[in-house]
């Protein structure tokens, strides 16, 4: 065909060849696919079966951007109040590799009072006043570890399980193996309070090595979730269709010459879910027609909770629609950027606690009352946590060795605690407890129906699993 | 003056092989370690028997000179154990690929990956 003399008719024909390519374009269902296998098109993001009966079916990933000390909210230390002041005992330095500017601090309590709560009898210092309520809902690890070099890392492996970027985040692989829910809007969402964000940026949510399609897409804050979404004042309805049409044809003949481009592939349905966005987006963020006492419950108007809040709240409502994996970045409270306390803790978790433990809490209350909280699982995850001992004297610094997270809902084991931390809370008691990011990935996948030693995407000739070479499920977490 | 020749020549080879021994525990050999562990958890993904075995026994050889890396250096036993453990593993793995056991197979080669990261937890430099 001579490119300076196409006819429509060769137009029309050849786009028709460009929807074929498309099949061949690299969008592979399944759980063991390449993007080359491909042999007729088939909607990458179409709901898949789970490989086993699945207790959860869809997640919602609280991410304490900066670290919280959990030793000041969940793990209760008697001996760390008797000790404070004094210098670390050696034997709870044995076998860590500290790197605190400034060196080991003196061991440090924070001024906090604590109680037990629920039947479960899990304790919660006073910045968690109303997550506490929660406390038979919660299954506690306490005995979480990781690789804790700087945020940036330690966060990179959090959600995407490897300390180099590259890797699919763990929405994007859950999204591959299930698919989409809800046709009209992203099967993975990615929410952010601002702040400090993620520096990593998007490699945190991308989809690395699987097709594009199944990277996360970040919502904002206020009315417009997304930038540019809305359609142009000056344009019609039609007129844009009529647009979408023409662009769609000439990406999909454009498509024809790069088949292994599934960077294209995504944009292609991007444009068309972006405009069926249009509608459903802002509707599923619309908080106009939530009552006055959920968003109460929520803190929504009040100034310290109003932000998380409302990305909870979006949260719920995006579960509710049938999101798979939605994706909260903890952001600014009370002008404190972020969790990452390495000066005055006391002025820091105040306000950071401040901003999540009404929201958190009512999360899992309001998901209960809608009939959510059995299926959808929350995970409460930090980059790692901080340190018994102190640093620059109001402070702590990174603790890669012992810290908690929980899971919530989704078959999670409700009321329980997994592992535990030594005397001070600096590294875990027990090593065979041990509960590395692989694992609490392993662990969620497990719940979502899906074996993350069989949840695989041949990259590059090389089978890839989310949980890279390691991953354990850990039973105890399961109800 | 032969004998005082041959002796040089032993006592460099020993020297030679004294040095080998530190050099060839670099970054370039841990990555390999690293790279062929990841194969292997790719090949018994894949069920590829013959690729499995090729890898662990590369691993094993791998092992075996990390174990005698540590045991010169000294003042290592937590490391010396880990390579051993790493390879009676792979060794166990191997037998798990032959019977075509893939799933334990598969679920102990996170077992090995496991060992390996307890072992860069102590001895890794930063």
């Amino acid at each position: 065909m001579d490119a300076n003399n196409t006819s429509r008719r060769d137009f029309l024909v050849n786009t028709g060849a460009g929807l074929s390519a498309a099949a061949l374009a690299g969008f592979v269902p399944g759980l063991t696919s390449s993007s080359a296998e491909a042999a007729t098109f088939v909607d990458p993001l179409a709901p898949k079966p789970p490989q086993f009966p699945a207790k959860a079916k869809a997640v919602i990933w609280l991410h304490m951007n900066g670290a919280p000390s959990t030793l000041d909210l969940y793990d209760y230390k008697p001996d760390l109040i008797k000790l404070a002041g004094q210098e670390v005992p050696a034997s709870f330095l044995k076998g860590i590799k500290t790197s605190t500017q400034g060196g080991v601090g003196k061991i440090k309590a924070t001024n906090r009072t604590w109680k037990q709560y629920g039947q479960s009898g899990a304790w919660f210092s006073d910045w968690l006043p109303n997550l506490a309520k929660r406390a038979d809902d919660i299954a506690f690890i306490k005995s979480s570890v990781t690789v804790g070099a700087t945020h940036n890392i330690s966060i990179l492996k959090l959600n995407t399980g490897d300390v180099v970027p590259g890797r699919p985040a763990l929405g994007a692989w859950v999204t591959y193996a299930l698919g989409s829910n809800n046709a009209d809007l992203p099967a993975y969402v990615v929410l952010s309070s601002g702040g400090r964000g993620l520096e990593g940026g998007s490699v945190n949510y991308g989809s690395g090595f699987l097709p594009a399609v199944y990277q996360g897409t970040p919502f904002r804050l206020g009315d417009s979730p997304i930038l540019n979404l809305d359609r142009p004042e000056l344009t019609t309805a039609a007129q844009q269709r009529d647009n979408l049409d023409l662009l769609k044809k000439l990406n999909e003949h454009h498509a024809t010459r790069y088949p292994d481009d599934t960077e294209l592939q995504a944009r292609i349905r991007s444009y068309e879910l972006a405009y069926r966005m249009e509608t459903t987006a802002p509707e599923a963020v619309d908080l106009s027609k939530e009552s006055d006492a959920t968003k109460e419950l929520y803190g929504i108007g009040e100034k310290e909770t109003n932000d998380y809040g409302t990305n909870l709240l979006r949260a719920r409502r995006l579960i509710e629609r049938g999101v798979r994996f939605v994706h909260v970045v903890s952001g600014e409270a009370n002008g404190v950027r972020d969790w990452d306390a390495h000066n005055d803790i006391e002025k820091n978790h105040s306000a950071q606690a401040k901003a999540v433990d009404k929201p958190i809490a009512a999360l899992l209350a309001d998901l209960k009352a809608h009939g959510l909280l059995e299926s959808t699982l929350v995970v409460w995850t930090s980059e790692f946590g901080r340190t018994s001992y102190g640093q620059s004297g109001t402070g702590r610094d990174h603790n890669p060795w012992g810290y908690t997270q929980w899971f919530a809902g989704g078959g999670s084991a409700a009321g329980t605690t997994y592992g535990a931390t030594d005397a001070i809370g600096l590294q875990i008691a027990d090593k065979n407890q041990a509960v590395d990011t692989y694992d609490v990935h392993a662990t969620l996948l497990q719940l979502l129906g899906l074996d993350h030693l069989k949840t695989i995407f041949i990259n590059k000739g090389r089978s890839e699993r989310p949980t890279v070479v390691f991953g354990k499920v850990i039973k105890e977490l399961i109800a | 003056m032969r004998k005082t020749i041959a002796l040089c020549g032993i006592l460099s080879a020993l020297a030679g092989s004294a040095w080998s021994v530190d050099s060839e525990m670099d970054t370039d050999f841990m990555q390999s370690v690293d790279d062929t562990n990841k194969s292997l958890a790719s090949t018994i993904a894949d069920k590829d028997v013959k690729a499995s075995l090729a890898a662990l026994k590369e691993l094993e050889a791998m092992f075996d000179r990390v174990e005698v890396f540590y045991k010169h250096k000294g003042d290592a036993e937590d490391a010396v154990e880990l390579s051993k453990k790493s390879k009676e593993l792979s060794i166990e793995i191997e037998k798990l690929v032959q019977a075509k056991d893939f799933d334990s197979a598969n679920a102990m080669a996170t077992d090995l990956s496991r060992t390996c990261k307890s072992c860069h937890n102590f001895y890794k430099k930063s």
